[in-house]
């Protein structure tokens, strides 16, 4: 979409660009400093990012992670350490297995004979 | 332990994240800072032949600064030319209201200026014969010719021209700029260009 120029201008634009340049080249020293500190004012206008919101959300990342880890390590149906010490007695009594594997059998007899 | 690792962790991810935000942020204000400063010479001036005044120049461009850096920040490199110069034009619409409003309350108590007669252009194009020495007193003159001829332009035929011959926006980009139809930019500029070339005439540089 571009514009019809004439070739002379061509020539014409591309002086007055040149010459603006020039002049945009060519500003007082004040003014260039005025624009300078322009420059600096509009960029601490510039709006910051909440940094402030990351160390609160650092502190709660670190929490749910935690509690994952400890949910993730903890088994409800894990034998307490001393039903563990039990069964090695049984294990290791010289008595017969077969006993205590019927000892659900032997205990409803008891029972029965006590009521019956 | 493993909750002591799985909070190391969290700890570093959260770091690393939080460091790349800051990075982001300085890599976009220094991407802004350099923008500004590349374009605000050329705003200035173009804001200095619009109200004549460089220090009316000044605040229109500072405001503009400010409210590209407020409001457009996050907004990509590539949309800032021309947000930045539909600001700036803008402001200076509103500052020629403004002194219009004015002139007229002073015409209406007598107090307004007799209208000067700024110098002729075609004084100020160098010669072509001139000697080398002298060549940039010549460019100089014919920079400042070039001025007032853009000073007497229509506002919008020196806003076309002005976006289009020195900044290089293309049609739709300065038609977002001044805020009107790329028809009118390119009736606005090829005004300009016409006026302009009949105004400092072929002695050119």
């Amino acid at each position: 979409m571009a514009v019809r120029t004439e070739p002379n201008d061509e020539a014409f634009l591309a002086s007055s660009k040149a010459l603006l340049d020039e002049r945009a080249r060519d500003l007082d020293a004040d003014v260039a400093a005025r624009l300078r500190q322009a420059r600096y004012r509009a960029l601490e206008a510039k709006p910051r990012p909440f940094f402030w919101l990351l160390p609160a959300g650092g502190v709660a990342a670190a929490s749910v992670a935690v509690l994952a880890v400890a949910l993730w390590f903890y088994q409800p149906g894990r034998p307490a350490p001393m039903q563990g010490v039990e069964d090695l007695e049984i294990l290791s009594s010289p008595e017969n297995l077969e006993l205590f594997d019927d000892l659900e059998f032997y205990g409803w007899l008891a029972e029965r004979d006590r009521t019956g | 332990m493993a909750s002591v690792e799985a909070r190391l962790a969290a700890g570093v991810i959260v770091g690393l994240g939080s460091c790349r935000g800051r990075a982001e942020t300085l890599d976009q204000t220094q991407a802004l800072g350099r923008f500004l400063a590349g374009i605000e010479r050329r705003a200035f001036r173009m804001a200095q032949i619009a109200t004549g005044d460089a220090d009316e120049a000044l605040d229109l461009v500072q405001d503009a600064m400010l409210k590209l850096a407020e409001r457009y920040a996050s907004r990509t490199e590539a949309e800032w030319t021309p947000l930045f110069y539909r600001i700036l034009q803008t402001r200076i619409l509103d500052w020629h209201r403004r002194s219009k409003v004015r002139n007229r309350w002073r015409v209406w108590f007598g107090r307004g200026d007799a209208e000067e007669d700024p110098d002729d252009p075609l004084e100020w194009v160098p010669d072509q014969a001139a000697p080398d020495p002298a060549k940039q007193v010549a460019l100089k003159r014919a920079a400042q010719a070039l001025e007032e001829a853009l000073k007497k332009l229509p506002l919008r035929q020196q806003q076309a021209f002005l976006l289009r011959a020195w900044e290089e926006l293309d049609v739709a980009q300065t038609a977002q700029a001044m805020g009107c139809s790329e028809g009118s930019v390119k009736t606005h500029y090829s005004r300009a260009v016409h006026t302009l070339r009949q105004r400092l005439g072929d002695h050119w540089p």
